[in-house]
């Protein structure tokens, strides 16, 4: 008698079945009746396309010096670019309102804020290019060269406001965005990269490294950050203990649990903490072909710990168990960083130092010798 | 077994297309990106062609008259979401009717498929078919959202509505059954070849 099937190949069945496409006709047909029925509403409204692009396409040669007075006395210009693509007459306008509001802010972590959406707009545009069917080479290229400027300057404000060690819980939190949105950025990109013309890759390609490169600095700081807010929060919790002067005594645990600073610390971990667990399965899936069936289904065993763990926050959040949640949600956070690394740890894709011996700092970092990074004989030494 | 080439259409991130309010071009790119995905979702889970086709152009359709008045902030997770509440309606109303493959559609799709016919194995795979056919609702559907859609366990348990770690234990559970009924298939044929 052969072999019965192996779940392993029942899964790979499965995903032969996820490469099956539907037919091209089907697809077609349902499209133009999508088509169809926006046109009839489209009568209903379009304000955007028909309060400026259509009536602007008319008449832009004529009139464009009128119409940009005008809309300059009506405050007018920043709405109307604020649909504009790379290409777009308005769209330079777009840009200059932006980079407006960046120098108008002084704030630097909300500057590194402002980069990261801005940034986040250019693939939008992008992928609305891609949509309408007029991506070329050269505005794809414009978009991209601007992603990447904004990109890059996010990065280096995140590495700057970790240098002045002075607000290592934001640092912490800005660094984990960037690592999770150049993260999607990448997915998008790779998407993009598929559906553009030849002329556009090379710049889709370029933009691509720049995040990959960009997450590996970004999560270089969290790991680095999360280290030092163990004290930052610790400090945090001991100065609203103190703070609580009224009411009947109550030990050092009730205080803190009564704090609202402490519930807003917990909520907002857990949050970092789901959208965390949420990039590792994503990585794990990527990292699928990469490392073989067998690696990733460990680290998908391991991943339903860190579910587990989670679970776990959110039940002690939900019992206003604040403190605990926090710390619990704190062990989740570096149980997902350990499993992130362990997966990745073979790939040169973040080009992590390897180093032989395990010196002082890795044992500081993974205090309690629960989550120890390892690979083989090898200590991977994030700092 | 040979490497599976890579479809083309890739898992795209849940969250990557916004669409504002009334944007056709955005509701059109989701389209194009997305479409392809709810049909195979749709008809993993009802077997049928034409329902699979009736059904995924009813998503796009709500979707639109949703965004007449709203902006949609995660594309593919609201098009799962209609496609799911459709399907939950199906099957109310299909619960009595046996579900029979279309084989003449799958003979087309699959086992004529070049790639299928590199592997060692059209019999398994319509092995698997077989039994993904005979499963119970619960599991059939966790199995299409995680291994065909390529769904996160997080991304199921926000869909259906069930904690992660239901999905986990379900989604075990599933597997384990449909091994189990591949297997069964597997010696029955045997039987009969012998």
């Amino acid at each position: 008698m052969k072999n019965m099937m192996k779940e392993e190949k029942i899964k790979k069945y499965l995903e032969l079945l996820s490469r099956f496409e539907p037919d091209q006709t089907w697809l077609d047909a349902a499209r133009s009746d999508l088509e169809r029925v926006m046109r009839k509403n489209q009568v209903s409204v379009n304000a955007k396309s028909l309060g400026f692009s259509l009536i602007f396409r008319h008449v832009r040669f004529a009139a464009i010096p009128v119409l940009i007075a005008g809309f300059i006395a009506l405050g007018g210009v920043a709405w109307a670019s604020q649909e504009s693509l790379p290409g777009d007459v308005f769209w330079p306008v777009k840009i200059t309102t932006e980079e407006i509001q960046k120098l108008l802010t002084r704030d630097e972590a909300k500057k590194a804020e402002l980069h990261m959406k801005f940034a986040e707009e250019r693939l939008d545009e992008t992928t609305k290019l891609i949509g309408e069917g007029t991506a070329n080479g050269e505005n794809i290229s414009m978009a991209l060269k601007r992603f990447e400027l904004d990109v890059n300057a996010g990065r280096d404000l995140v590495v700057k406001l970790e240098a002045q060690h002075k607000r290592d819980d934001e640092v912490f939190k800005l660094a984990l965005r960037l690592e999770g949105n150049l993260s999607n950025h990448q997915e998008v990109l790779d998407l993009m990269g598929r559906l553009v013309p030849d002329a556009a890759k090379p710049a889709i390609g370029r933009a691509k490294e720049l995040s990959a490169a960009g997450q590996d600095v970004a999560l270089k700081v969290v790991v680095r950050t999360d280290r030092k807010n163990n004290v930052t929060e610790l400090k945090i919790k001991v100065k609203e203990n103190e703070n609580k002067n009224e009411g009947p005594e109550e030990d050092e645990e009730e205080l803190s649990l009564s704090s609202i600073g402490a519930r807003k610390r917990a909520e907002e971990k857990i949050r970092a903490v789901t959208y965390k667990l949420d990039e590792l399965e994503n990585h794990i899936e990527k990292m699928r072909e990469k490392f073989g069936d067998n690696a990733v289904s460990e680290a998908e065993d391991k991943l339903a710990d860190a579910g587990a763990c989670l679970e776990e926050a959110n039940g002690l959040l939900e019992n206003e168990k604040f403190v605990e949640a926090f710390e619990k949600a704190h062990e989740c956070m570096r149980l997902i960083i350990t499993i992130k690394l362990e997966t990745i740890g073979d790939s040169s894709w973040f080009d992590f130092e390897v180093e032989e011996d395990t010196d002082v700092e890795d044992k500081d970092l993974f205090e309690n010798g629960d989550k120890r990074v390892e690979q083989g004989d090898q200590k991977i030494d994030m700092v | 077994m040979n490497t599976i080439p890579p479809s083309k259409y890739e898992k795209i991130p849940m969250n990557i297309v916004k669409i504002p309010r009334r944007d056709e071009r955005s509701f059109l790119v989701a389209y194009d990106a997305y479409a392809p995905r709810i049909f195979r979702h749709v008809y993993f889970r009802v077997s049928s062609k034409e329902i699979a086709e009736d059904i995924s152009s009813q998503v796009f359709l709500k979707a639109w008259q949703y965004l007449q008045d709203h902006t949609i902030e995660s594309a593919a997770g609201f098009l799962y979401r209609i496609a799911h509440n459709l399907l939950v309606d199906h099957y109310r109303r299909k619960t009595r009717e046996p579900v029979l493959l279309d084989e003449e559609f799958e003979r087309k799709h699959f086992y004529e498929n070049d790639i299928v016919k590199e592997l060692e194995g059209v019999e398994e795979l319509r092995r698997v078919r077989r039994a993904m056919n005979e499963l119970k609702k619960d599991f059939r559907d966790v199995l299409v959202f995680r291994y065909i859609d390529g769904l996160s366990v997080e991304e199921i348990a926000q869909l259906t509505k069930r904690s992660k770690n239901a999905v986990y234990i379900l989604l075990s559970r599933a597997t384990h059954a449909l091994k189990e009924y591949v297997n069964f298939h597997e010696k029955h044929d045997e039987g009969g070849e012998n």
